[in-house]
């Protein structure tokens, strides 16, 4: 299990033609299964370096690995984040006129996964969440712990290799909070799924296997 | 869910910008459905006109748009008869005269043993026939105009004559004009020898074409048409056409751009969500395809409700009392097909730009978008 899953290597993200450095060389492995938390300051180039090891974004210069595919070589950024990768963000960013049900299935449309198997996965994945009973709400029915839960639902939809959230409880009560942090650990445990989650909550970072503290664009472990 | 649930949940914010969008459009659609099927509904009324005279083929001068200066010789119908294929031939004089206070009014002279005098259906008195020299027919409407009798005297390029009877005969342009004979008209108007039209009666309709041909061939100066090449060649129809499609147009083009503001709002305010789209692996072509989706079921809901108000319309217009029954809308398939495929074509107009400026949007900046 010792599996290097996301590697960045030596990764520059530059603005504004150069004037802006967001990432100064950014060097990072993740091993499968791993938990991984990116702390840091706002500001400091944090969500610039999710950004690039969701592939999102195209790196300045420097280069990022995902299970086994090189982002500067892949023909089509929109295949891997379909397929490898699974999104949380801190504004949830669910479709507010589809049902919980219908916006787990919105990556699975794309995935051409067959309608009546989407409707079966979909479901099984509320079910993970806790939210089955929800499952024909639209989004600003449900509460923010709730809406979260149904965007890590989304994330795991396209059996993705890594998980990125990027300040998951950000816009949380700390009650809440912890119900996220609960689940995301139990998808790290059971499903032995990767994740690299992003924050300047030290709570939040402290359930990680990892910590990774980074400053003006440069890690520091 | 199906990929068009999501197309048809995002038509459902916003509900009344949409709405307004589709009464947009539906007054684009409803323009061109009114206007052009009543001005083919037009053609249509005097093609069957023209039929109920009894005439298969009209033969004319050729290249002569103006049917009152037309003169052709009066034998060549004795020629025409000799061509296989034709029963009989009914000759016509037209000319202008003025009546009274009205400056011009038509006039038409015919041979009342021929087959097209039979269409005349006599109101008031009888018809008049062949030897009636000093004797004319005048329509029903000619008849209140300058409120004539049967019995009264009328003058006619200073000579006098007297109404023998009043006519309908199923068309404006008739009811509003004289009849007398074809013999009486060439004198009076020095055009001896001349007619305007010969009226063709086929033995069978299936002879059309070939007489057309022979005619054509033997008489290069003359022109043989139906009656549905007649209504097409009329320039008025041409012109009534033409401006139909051109008040359309307009009408149309101020629909697409309202459908292209709708559309481009929506767009603008979803930014965020085309940036969450393209990050959970939405590739630019379905953000494009929604996008247009949403805009072209715009313009198909617009062009339903456009074919209501045109039918409507058409019909709210006959019940203005100078109107009154006058008009005729032609709502054929074809027209509704064409409504269709221009709401589809302006949902494509309106969606084009702003679905293919949703999709270029790169998805880390449109998430940072507020």
């Amino acid at each position: 299990m010792n599996e290097i899953i996301l590697k960045a290597e030596n990764l520059v993200k530059e603005y504004e033609e150069g004037r802006v450095k967001a990432l100064r060389g950014v060097n990072l492995e993740v091993k499968r299964g791993e938990f991984v938390a990116i702390m840091g300051p706002s500001g400091c180039g944090k969500s610039t370096l999710l950004n690039m090891l969701g592939a999102l974004d195209r790196p300045t210069s420097g280069d990022v690995i995902i299970d086994g595919e090189r982002l500067s070589q892949a023909k089509s950024l929109d295949e891997i984040r379909l397929k490898k990768i699974g999104f949380i963000f801190q504004a949830f960013h669910l479709i507010p006129t589809l049902t919980a049900l219908e916006n787990l299935q919105i990556p699975m449309i794309e995935a051409r996964i067959p309608r009546k198997e989407r409707l079966k996965m979909a479901t099984e994945l509320l079910k993970i969440v806790g939210l089955e009973e929800r499952m024909s709400q639209i989004p600003p029915k449900l509460s923010g712990g709730e809406r979260q839960r149904v965007a890590i639902a989304r994330s795991l939809a396209n059996s993705p290799s890594i998980l990125l959230a990027d300040e998951p409880t950000g816009n949380l009560d700390s009650k809440s909070s912890e119900q996220i942090i609960t689940l995301l650990r139990k998808i790290n445990k059971t499903r032995g799924m990767t994740i690299v989650l992003v924050t300047h909550d030290p709570n939040v970072a402290s359930c990680a296997d990892r910590i990774v503290k980074m400053k003006d664009g440069i890690l520091y472990t | 869910m199906y990929f068009l649930t999501v197309v048809l949940k995002n038509l459902s914010r916003r509900k009344l910008r949409n709405i307004l969008t589709i009464v947009g459009v539906g007054i684009g659609i409803g323009a061109v459905v009114s206007l052009v099927s009543i001005t083919d509904g037009f053609m249509k009324s005097f093609t069957e006109m023209l039929k109920s005279r009894g005439t298969d083929i009209a033969v004319t001068k050729a290249k002569n748009p103006d049917v009152l200066l037309n003169s052709i010789d009066e034998s060549i119908g004795e020629e025409l008869k000799k061509i296989e294929g034709i029963e009989s031939i009914s000759r016509v004089l037209v000319d202008l005269v003025s009546i009274e206070d009205l400056p011009s009014v038509m006039i038409f002279g015919f041979d009342p043993d021929e087959f097209i005098f039979e269409h005349f259906k006599i109101i008031e008195g009888r018809k008049l026939s062949r030897d009636e020299e000093d004797m004319v027919m005048i329509g029903k409407i000619l008849a209140k105009n300058i409120n004539l009798k049967v019995g009264d005297k009328v003058e006619i390029e200073r000579e006098i004559f007297r109404v023998v009877g009043i006519f309908e005969s199923g068309n404006v342009v008739e009811n509003g004009g004289i009849v007398m004979n074809l013999k009486t008209l060439q004198r009076l108007m020095n055009r001896e020898g001349y007619v305007t039209v010969f009226n063709i009666k086929l033995k069978e309709l299936e002879f059309t074409d070939s007489v057309i041909n022979q005619i054509k061939t033997k008489f290069p100066g003359l022109e043989a048409m139906t009656s549905e090449e007649i209504t097409r060649n009329n320039e008025g129809y041409k012109m009534a056409k033409a401006l139909a499609w051109a008040t359309s147009f307009i009408a149309l083009f101020v629909g697409a751009l309202g459908t292209m503001n709708t559309v481009f709002m929506s767009v603008f305010e979803r930014t965020k969500e085309f940036g969450l789209l393209r990050a959970i692996g939405w590739r630019r072509r379905r953000i494009m395809l929604m996008v247009l989706g949403e805009s072209i079921i715009l313009g198909l809901i617009g062009g339903a409700l456009g074919m209501a108000i045109g039918v409507i319309g058409v019909h709210l217009i006959n019940q203005i009392p100078i109107v009154k029954g006058g008009i005729v809308g032609d709502f054929s398939a074809p027209l509704f097909a064409k409504a269709t495929a221009i709401a589809i074509g302006m949902g494509i107009f309106g969606g084009f730009i702003p679905s293919s400026w949703a999709s270029s949007i790169s998805p880390a900046e449109a998430l940072r978008y507020e």
